[in-house]
């Protein structure tokens, strides 16, 4: 018998063992090396410790998106919906916080996304909806809601119409731009996220319950796992990191009420950071930590190409292949298993 | 063996169960002990598997009682069945596989800290875990993840979560089909642990066997009636035997003696690593040959690898078909130095005239398209290729040595890795290769203004090198089930609702599938053609469909294994594999699908009929084939087949094993 | 021994629904319900113009440009697969197509893009059905590569300067009428009759109702599922680029966000009409009544004067209501 090994976190990653990590996690660790020097040596901004922190200070949100759908996937389900959730957050919470201040507003843009996962997980969970179905049917909706709240306009910002009061503003922007000491804020809530969702996945019957659901649904439903709870937990979980990441990345932007905030391939990102985090399509495997190695390796491939002077449809065009590729990859090592 | 009189364990009394269209349970009775392990016997369709499920809460009995240790109980769902202390071992594993042992062994019951944190006592769980481990005398990593685990130790470890969980009630659903010598002893002995710790077992098998080995007492059912309850030493097989199935083993096939012709498959050193090892057999038209064999030896894994379904290691499988149909791999040329020189040749030329059509079309300072000349002109032809640029060798021989390069390293590529049809690539690689040639432009064009074509065209060859490489190694297979039909063989897999049939379609779409071209005329399917065929067959093989356009999902399981069979009839495919043809089927069509393969035969066809059934067996096959553990371990002609030496075969012979006689065995097919 | 339990769910849903031969007819009666349903709004006086004459004609030349992409996206689904990708493709091949016009004459034009069409969806039935990655992930990563190259191309600008000459030949295609009958209908209908005889009277047409109803069983009956699945996603890319040009036939402007979210109403109309997820199921005919419901019911809608976004919301609701009534749902 193998002696019980200590759970340093970084070695032992849920659900999988040492030995099997290790190449995807070396590969990974390669090309985002690889991707580095490329950068470092091509442009000269991009080694530095400012552009790695305005990095995640700007990209924090794709973290939230990620690890929200790292937890749908690997319970074995799909959450297409996340941009649009996103959208929804933005602009209902812009409203709310010109009735009701920051905080206010704050709290009504967190519920309305956890509500929107919500629906999605009672349709998943209890009506039984292939989740593809279902999100797909809240990406439609929610697209279309957001869009209908605003009139198709967006809010505050650069446009005229209402604004929000100089102080409610400054907080909303406080929340992407704001810094804790040399810290930037967004950093830190990726950070405790990062510790939540992984001591959740870790330490939690929850998370075991995550793991099952995806690896044996029928083992873990007749173990007695509530499926419709769990998905629904799962789905308003998901719902409510949208919103983080919808109000994380509409301060970051403009303070403003974006209809269109969650319409461009963040859904993409999302999907495929995890996917080349090391999550398995079909669930039962991967996690938080690998999540983010492969949301590193999607936003610093977007900022070299920034400062490489590339466009941003060409970055699409680009981001776009990469993550195809790496999923090609991805399925054609699952073949051979 | 006397006993004390007290309250049994269980007492299930006249249950009754129907579902539509079929009375699963008649009023059935079953008393379990303590310290007990009660057998319960029965053939298809018994109503064993009802039984159990209505004992773990997943069905509802329609009548009846149910009194656990005296006290009348109503067991609602599967939570409630699992608090009152009953465990439900299933066939199927039920394992999360990524999870590891500790897990799985408390999956929905981990223990939590104290704190508002809830967090989980991993470590109390594991050790918990190494406690039953030990109980039962295992010895599996808790912490290793059950995927790693062979199936016998998987087993163990639903054990082990039974027993974690205080059960009073172990039912075990056929728990050795996946089992073989030592690890059924195993399997015992943890078994035996927990009868004498005061579980009582209820114990579903097929294997008339294990009845005196393990088992203290025996209910037998047949039909959903309840035919009795014996202690095991005061019975015997025959008399159980009699019990299950009312009849002696005088079941009448219609088997005839027949014309053998030639050798119409050969398999050859057929090997899957951990699968099966080594098989090799012929079958020659118009022999049945009978596959026998414990459920996982690996029999149907060797059918599926005959049929190209599943990758092998090595081996080979050869099919001989006097047919109309030309076979494509004669026509192919195998490798010379001859093609390759030529292919090398042609990529050599290839490049230079590549960048001149492209220069052509686009041009390379301005990356603006030119301006092509009017189509169907004349003069645009002479101009372009005749009077065009001209290219000479000396001045730039770059493209050409670049071509030429690309050439030689694709052949020797495919030489090393399939040395054969390089010739039939390359044409393929050529449209590759532009593909590659136009993308590689485009892309280039996004970063810079300026570049040399020849470049793109390497680049592109590259591309296209690599890419028919990485093909090459995608390819692992070669043998691949539209290969093996196009020979004519045909596979009526097991599990016919989910792998023979497409349950979303109609009969007579089911049954063309295999062979739509016999009734395809130029381009369109002759609608009464298919008609008239598809009614004939469904004559033929009296299959009872309200019409041709019924859903297969409504037909029951002895028609829709007619369905499948009429679809290779319908291909007129001359070798067949039959995976357990009659499981699941009533005696009427069983005799059906028996005569049926019985003329094929007699008209040439070669079968492979693989059965847990050894009256189907004896009474079916010309020779038999026994398989155990992956590997074929007898070839017995069918004067010398009987029940014992096919189970000696079968079953592993370490210490004497009690060849007692044997078994109808079957599979539950609920 | 007698049936054996069947295996879909036996409950009042599910009786009804076969009995009634729910999921064929289904939709016509909805499609009738809800043209009922205007027509008595616009007698009423809630709407104008719904029928009438002129209206109708526009509808169905609407609803004909739609036809190709909803019956391209149903061969696609009919094969368990989905396309994302078409909305975005139809961007990239329109200013593809435009600029090949301009550059060089309406009949290289056209082809230059039916070719980039076709091309990507080959791609896309490559990567699908060789390949074997998931189609969702596949079609979404086109959906922004295809984007993104038009997005290029045009340098986000319109392409829209057709000379006169140009602008009359290419909408005497598109918009010109028979008797209040589009010329378009006609191409749709051929089209329908050409694709409706390949699904139900030809070999092909088999083979992609196997795979998609049971994909293992069809590999096993000697089907090559990755051909027929590469087949759809290119006949799916063939259809982009039909609707491009007709499209631009109708009106001469493109550019690289002419499509965007098409895919929700090509989805929605696909579903709506009949055809499912899981694959195997439905058709052509499933795809014209999913057509024309969707396009009526917009077209009610924006003359009710319902704003664009809540139409938007309309949609997705008509897509979830539809896939749950017709799904067939994952057992308990």
């Amino acid at each position: 018998m193998r002696t019980a090994s200590t759970l340093n976190g970084d070695k032992l990653i849920f659900g999988y063992s040492v030995k099997e990590i290790s190449w995807d996690r070396i590969i990974m660790i390669g090309a985002f090396a690889a991707l580095m020097a490329f950068y470092s040596i091509a442009t000269e901004n991009f080694l530095t410790l400012d552009n790695f922190m305005n990095v995640v200070r700007r990209d924090a949100w794709l973290f939230f998106l990620a690890y929200a759908q790292t937890m749908v996937i690997v319970s074995g389900g799909f959450d297409l919906s996340q941009g649009s959730i996103m959208s929804i957050v933005s602009v209902m919470a812009w409203s709310a916080m010109l009735h009701f201040g920051f905080f206010g507003g704050l709290l009504i843009g967190l519920s309305v996304g956890t509500l929107c996962g919500l629906i999605n997980g009672y349709l998943i969970g209890v009506v039984r909806v292939y989740p593809f179905i279902a999100t797909l049917g809240m990406l439609f909706v929610g697209s279309g809601v957001a869009q209908l709240w605003t009139g198709g306009l967006q809010m505050g910002g650069a446009r005229e119409g209402a604004i929000l009061p100089k102080h409610v503003e400054d907080a909303y922007v406080t929340l992407s731009k704001g810094s804790l000491g040399p810290i930037p804020l967004p950093v830190v809530w990726v950070l405790i996220a990062l510790v939540v969702c992984w001591y959740l996945l870790k330490y939690t019957r929850f998370g075991t319950y995550v793991y099952a659901l995806g690896g044996s649904e029928e083992t873990a439903v007749s173990a007695g796992i509530s499926f419709s709870r769990m998905k629904i937990a799962i789905f308003g979980l998901s719902g409510l990191f949208c919103a983080i990441a919808g109000l994380l990345l509409s301060a970051g932007v403009s303070a403003a009420g974006e209809p269109r905030l969650g319409g461009g391939d963040q859904l993409l990102q999302s999907i495929g950071a995890t996917i080349i985090g090391g999550t398995y399509i079909f669930g039962g495997r991967g996690g938080v930590l690998g999540t983010t190695l492969g949301v590193l390796l999607i936003i610093f491939l977007v900022n070299g190409l920034n400062i490489m002077g590339i466009d941003t449809y060409r970055q699409q065009i680009i981001v776009g292949l990469v993550i195809l590729a790496a999923i090609w990859v991805s399925t054609l090592r699952e073949k051979k298993k | 063996m006397e006993e004390e009189k007290k309250t049994p364990l269980l007492e299930m009394k006249k249950i009754d169960k129907s579902f539509p269209g079929v009375h699963a349970l008649k009023e059935v009775d079953f008393t379990l002990n303590t310290n007990q392990i009660h057998i319960l016997l029965g053939e298809n369709g018994a109503g064993k598997s009802t039984l159990i499920k209505i004992l773990a809460g997943i069905y509802q009995a329609d009548g009846g009682e149910i009194l656990i240790e005296g006290i009348p109980t109503f067991i609602l769902d599967a939570r409630t069945g699992r608090d009152l202390g009953i465990s439900v071992i299933y066939q199927e594993l039920n394992l999360v596989p990524d999870l590891s042992v500790a897990k799985n062994i408390f999956l929905g019951r981990e223990p939590l800290l104290p704190g508002i944190l809830r967090r989980v006592d991993w470590a109390k769980a594991e050790s918990e875990s190494r406690e039953v481990m030990r109980r039962i005398g295992a010895n599996i990593d808790v912490q290793a993840p059950v995927r790693s685990l062979s199936v016998a130790d998987q087993q163990t470890v639903e054990i082990a979560r039974a027993l974690a969980f205080d059960c009073k009630i172990l039912i075990m659903d056929e728990p050795t089909s996946s089992l073989s010598g030592h690890e059924i002893e195993e399997l015992f002995k943890s078994v035996s642990r927990l009868r004498e710790q005061g579980v009582g077992v209820i114990y579903i098998s097929h294997r008339l066997d294990e009845v005196h080995k393990i088992g203290d007492c025996v209910t037998v059912l047949r039909d959903g009636d309840y035919m009795g309850t014996w202690e095991v030493n005061a019975v015997d097989l025959d008399f159980l035997i009699t019990q299950m199935v009312g009849r002696t083993l005088d079941e009448k096939f219609p088997w005839t003696p027949r014309e053998r012709g030639e050798v119409a498959l050969k398999v050859n050193g057929l090997t899957s690593l951990g699968v099966f090892e080594d098989i090799s057999f012929d079958i020659r038209s118009g022999e049945i040959v009978g596959m026998a064999g414990l459920v996982g030896a690996g029999r149907t894994e060797v059918a599926r690898a005959v049929m190209g379904a599943d990758p092998v290691e090595s081996g080979s499988v050869e099919m001989t078909r006097a047919t109309k149909e030309k076979e494509e791999s004669q026509r192919l040329p195998h490798y010379s130095i001859w093609t390759a020189l030529a292919d090398i040749m042609v990529f050599m030329l290839a490049l230079p005239l590549f960048t001149v059509v492209f220069q052509g079309i686009y041009d390379p300072v301005t990356l603006n398209m030119r301006t092509p000349p009017p189509l169907f002109s004349a003069s645009w032809f002479y101009e372009w290729i005749i009077g065009g640029p001209k290219f000479n060798i000396l001045d730039n021989p770059a493209p050409y040595l670049s071509g030429l390069a690309i050439g030689i390293i694709r052949q020797v590529g495919l030489w090393f890795m399939t040395r054969q049809h390089a010739w039939l690539t390359m044409w393929r690689d050529f449209g590759i290769w532009n593909a590659f040639a136009i993308f590689t432009m485009v892309i280039a064009s996004f970063f810079t203004q300026n570049f040399k074509t020849e470049w793109v065209m390497i680049t592109g060859g590259v591309g296209m090198v690599v890419l028919r490489f990485l093909f090459i190694l995608n390819h692992e297979r070669k043998w691949t089930p539209i290969l093996a039909i196009r020979r004519g063989l045909g596979l009526l897999p097991e599990d016919r609702k989910v792998q023979g049939l497409t349950q979303v379609l109609s009969v007579a779409v089911n049954m063309t599938s295999a062979n739509i071209r016999r009734v395809i005329n130029r381009f369109f399917i002759n609608m009464a053609m298919e008609k008239d065929l598809v009614d004939e067959h469904i004559g033929q093989l009296s299959i009872a469909t309200p019409t041709q356009d019924t859903l297969v999902r409504f037909l029951s399981g002895g028609n829709q294994q007619k369905v499948v069979l009429a679809k290779w009839l319908f291909r007129r495919a001359n070798v067949l594999v039959f995976d357990e043809p009659t499981r699941g089927i009533d005696v009427g069509a069983k005799f059906e699908v028996h005569s049926q393969m019985l003329k094929l035969a007699e008209n040439g066809a070669a079968i492979l009929m693989i059965s847990s059934e050894l009256p189907e067996i004896l009474g079916m096959s010309d020779r038999v084939l026994v398989m155990r553990e992956g590997r074929l371990t007898a070839n017995i002609p069918r004067e010398e087949a009987t029940q014992e030496s096919i189970l000696r075969f079968a079953m592993v012979t370490q210490e004497s094993q009690e060849v007692a006689s044997d078994s109808v065995s079957n599979g539950d097919n609920q | 021994m007698a049936n054996v339990a069947p295996l879909y769910e036996v409950n009042l849903w599910n009786r009804i629904s076969t009995s009634l031969n729910l999921e064929k007819f289904g939709i016509l009666v909805a499609f009738i319900l809800m043209m009922l349903v205007f027509y008595i709004l616009q007698l009423l006086g809630y709407v104008n113009n719904f029928i009438e004459i002129h209206n109708l004609t526009n509808q169905l030349r609407n609803a004909s440009l739609l036809f190709f992409i909803v019956a391209g996206q149903s061969m696609v689904l009919l094969v368990a697969g989905i396309d994302l990708s078409q909305g975005s493709l139809l961007s990239l091949s329109s200013v593809v197509m435009a600029q090949g016009i301009l550059d060089f004459g309406i009949a290289v034009g056209v082809l230059m893009g039916l070719a980039i069409a076709i091309m990507f969806g080959f791609v896309n039935g490559y990567l699908i059905g060789k390949i074997k990655i998931q189609p969702f992930i596949v079609t979404l990563s086109m959906l922004f590569i295809c984007q993104g190259i038009a997005l290029v191309f045009t340098g986000g600008r319109t392409i829209h300067q057709f000379t006169g000459r140009q602008k009359d030949i290419l909408q005497a295609i598109g918009l010109t009428d028979f008797y209040y009958i589009p010329g378009v209908f006609f191409i749709a209908l051929a089209f329908f009759v050409v694709l409706h005889l390949i699904l139900t009277r030809t070999a092909l047409g088999r083979a992609i109702y196997l795979t998609g109803g049971n994909e293992e069983a069809a590999r096993l009956t000697g089907i090559d599922t990755g051909k027929v699945k590469l087949i759809c996603y290119l006949i799916s890319g063939i259809t982009v680029g039909f609707t491009t040009f007709l499209y631009l036939a109708r009106v001469p402007v493109a550019n690289g966000l002419l499509g965007f979210q098409l895919e929700f109403q090509s989805l929605a109309a696909t579903v709506v009409g009949g055809t499912t997820f899981e694959g195997g199921q439905g058709g052509v005919i499933q795809a014209v009544l999913g057509t024309l419901f969707i396009t009526f019911l917009l077209n009610g809608l924006i003359l009710l004067g319902v704003g664009t976004f809540a139409r938007e919301v309309a949609l997705g609701a008509m897509l979830i209501a539809a896939v749950i009534l017709t799904a067939r749902r994952r057992q308990e």
